[in-house]
């Protein structure tokens, strides 16, 4: 049986760029084939009836432009890989790049693993069929349950699923509660990384001098407390993806440490002197704009171009209102599910107070909103069950009317309940930001949820009985 | 949006490369050399679209062969020719044709510790 090399087209106007890139992969087996020019280039893959397996492009390529061959070449090879090469700050290329079929990119300056890793994926992916990516997008949308009927949401999910299978690191931005974790799982599970581990976490959440060695490890002994090894996140996804929520918040030193690791690809725990390889896509998603951080001096730019590779922008749910009604019905249906009632329906003022509320809190304030009427109400899920008000009527002047008016009598605690809910729906479902408000600790908040819950889940004496 | 450039160190002129671009880095060494006297060139006439197409490709190809403070200053000639900044120029050119002559490069095999205290760019 002969063996066929893959052959290999590589384009660059940079001649020491193209002689280290053969240097890299012609000892591998591949069969190596440059061009200085895109005129050349594109001419002799029109005519030769050589099999091309991938082909490799600068971005900026002076005699054509690397987007215009890309695209010239997706006319007559559309089934050929194209990766593309690109300097930082080239991110609307990038996706421009993507968007006409660019199987992945590698940014320059690379280093030799990086080169090799991505040539070999994308040798690879023209074993994936389009058919397959499909269908796998769509039962990711399934599992996760994300409802996009809006076209903005459709082009996050068509860009998502774009970029699982590039290697390049993933910005998320968006307000509070519009589902950032999700569309980073989504990434993640479409991805040929999809089998390793997702690790997430949320930058804010940890106080700075833990979070050092929650990244990055430690050895035993390098603090009070450090009684054994620990290897860190970085190294638990390697192989996967971390997911860094709330990368905005994170401090400066912090910011340098992870660049570092990013450029050199290498961690080393606190307290130790060794250092190890990981090989991690970072997706990262914050709700501040990152831009306005820079100019503030309280974020690194040469960070913010490398998390930013990929920017992936979640409207608020005010700006995507198709997408709130769905959203609905989609909570209702599992709170129903949760809490075993019997089905429970939004009557048509209900559905219209939802539809013009303006929800700060975006989907997760949509989803408490709905897990808190299908706990207060009847069959039928009414506007007061709701506990929302519409924007103008927030602005109106107060009422003299006394608040408790509207409501039958009722057990102190299904008050209680109420309240905070309604507190959580105002901070979007964050608790620690409602315990604040409520002036209790956190774990007091979670006891009394969880307390309320479980009666909730009694039959006899069920809070959602109780119809106010 | 500006971002604040890191300027190049040559005090530390051990770089560390992979063994197996031995036999091309003498080659990519004196381009290195040629390109510094063309710059030269295009500073005397004033053409700093070309110095910015060179300090552009220093930026994305020096890095990949082990000299990350060549990278670092291709993105600052880059920078430079942006802003037109000749005498700038002038005084890295200076600094990095000593930091070329002087260089100390160690052939290293792929998973060998360099423990190299250069800049990432």
């Amino acid at each position: 049986m002969s063996f066929t090399p893959a052959r290999i087209v590589i384009l660059d106007d940079d001649l020491d760029l193209l002689k280290l890139m053969e240097t890299i992969l012609a000892p591998r087996g591949f069969k190596i084939v440059t061009y200085s020019e895109a005129k050349v280039a594109l001419e002799n893959l029109k005519n030769e009836q050589i099999k091309t397996d991938l082909i490799i492009s600068d971005i900026q390529i002076p005699d054509m432009g690397g987007l215009q061959f890309l695209s010239a070449v997706k006319e007559f090879l559309p089934e050929v890989p194209v990766l593309m090469m690109t300097a930082y700050g080239t991110i609307n290329m990038v996706i421009e790049a993507l968007r006409l079929g660019a199987s992945d990119f590698i940014q320059k300056p690379f280093v030799k693993s990086d080169l090799v890793g991505a040539t070999e994926k994308a040798l690879k992916t023209q074993e994936i069929s389009p058919q397959n990516t499909a269908a796998k997008l769509h039962h990711e949308i399934q599992k996760s349950q994300i409802i996009c009927k809006s076209s903005d949401m459709q082009k996050v999910m068509e860009l998502a699923q774009r970029v699982a299978f590039a290697s390049a690191n993933v910005l998320i931005t968006g307000e509070s509660g519009t589902g950032k974790e999700v569309i980073a799982k989504i990434i993640h599970n479409l991805s040929p990384r999809g089998s390793k581990p997702l690790v997430a976490i949320n930058c804010a959440a940890i106080p700075e001098g833990l979070l050092e060695s929650e990244l990055f490890g430690h050895a035993k002994g390098s603090f009070t407390g450090a009684v054994q090894n620990r290897r860190g996140l970085f190294r638990e996804a390697s192989g996967g993806t971390l997911f860094l929520d709330e990368i905005g918040d994170l401090s400066l030193p912090l910011q340098a440490k992870i660049l570092r690791v990013l450029q050199e690809k290498k961690v080393r725990p606190v307290g130790s002197n060794e250092e190890h390889f990981v090989d991690v896509r970072i997706v990262s998603a914050t709700h501040k704009n990152l831009e306005q951080s820079i100019r503030k001096g309280e974020f690194r730019g040469d960070l913010f171009y490398r998390l930013n590779v990929i920017p992936i922008h979640l409207s608020p749910l005010r700006l995507r209102r198709d997408d709130i009604l769905p959203l609905a019905q989609h909570f209702l249906g599992r709170m129903v599910k949760k809490y075993e009632m019997p089905e429970k329906k939004l009557t048509p003022a209900a559905m219209e107070a939802l539809e013009s509320h303006e929800w700060p809190g975006n989907v997760r304030e949509l989803e408490n909103a709905i897990e808190r009427a299908v706990i207060l109400s009847g069959d039928l899920i009414t506007h007061d069950n709701l506990f929302i008000t519409p924007q103008a009527q927030v602005q109106a002047p107060k009422s003299t009317m006394n608040i408790f008016d509207q409501f039958e009598p009722m057990p102190l605690k299904n008050l209680e309940l109420m309240y905070i809910h309604y507190i959580l729906s105002k901070t979007g479902g964050r608790k620690d930001k409602a315990a604040a408000i409520l002036q209790i600790d956190r774990k007091t908040l979670f006891r009394k949820l969880s307390e309320y819950q479980k009666e909730s889940e009694q039959p006899a004496q069920s809070v959602a009985e109780v119809t106010i | 949006m500006e971002v604040s450039l890191k300027i190049p160190t040559f005090e530390n002129r051990k770089v560390f490369v992979d063994i197996s671009f031995a036999d091309i880095v003498p080659w990519f060494i004196d381009n290195r050399k040629q390109d510094i006297k063309r710059i030269r060139e295009f500073v005397e006439v004033s053409d700093f679209d070309q110095i910015q197409r060179m300090g552009h490709r220093w930026k994305g190809t020096c890095a990949s062969y082990g000299f990350e403070q060549l990278s670092r200053t291709g993105e600052l000639l880059e920078s430079c020719s942006v802003s037109q900044k000749r005498e700038e120029i002038l005084k890295l050119l200076e600094q990095v044709t000593e930091y070329i002559n002087k260089l100390e490069i160690v052939y290293t095999s792929p998973g060998e510790n360099n423990n190299s205290n250069e800049f990432h760019i």
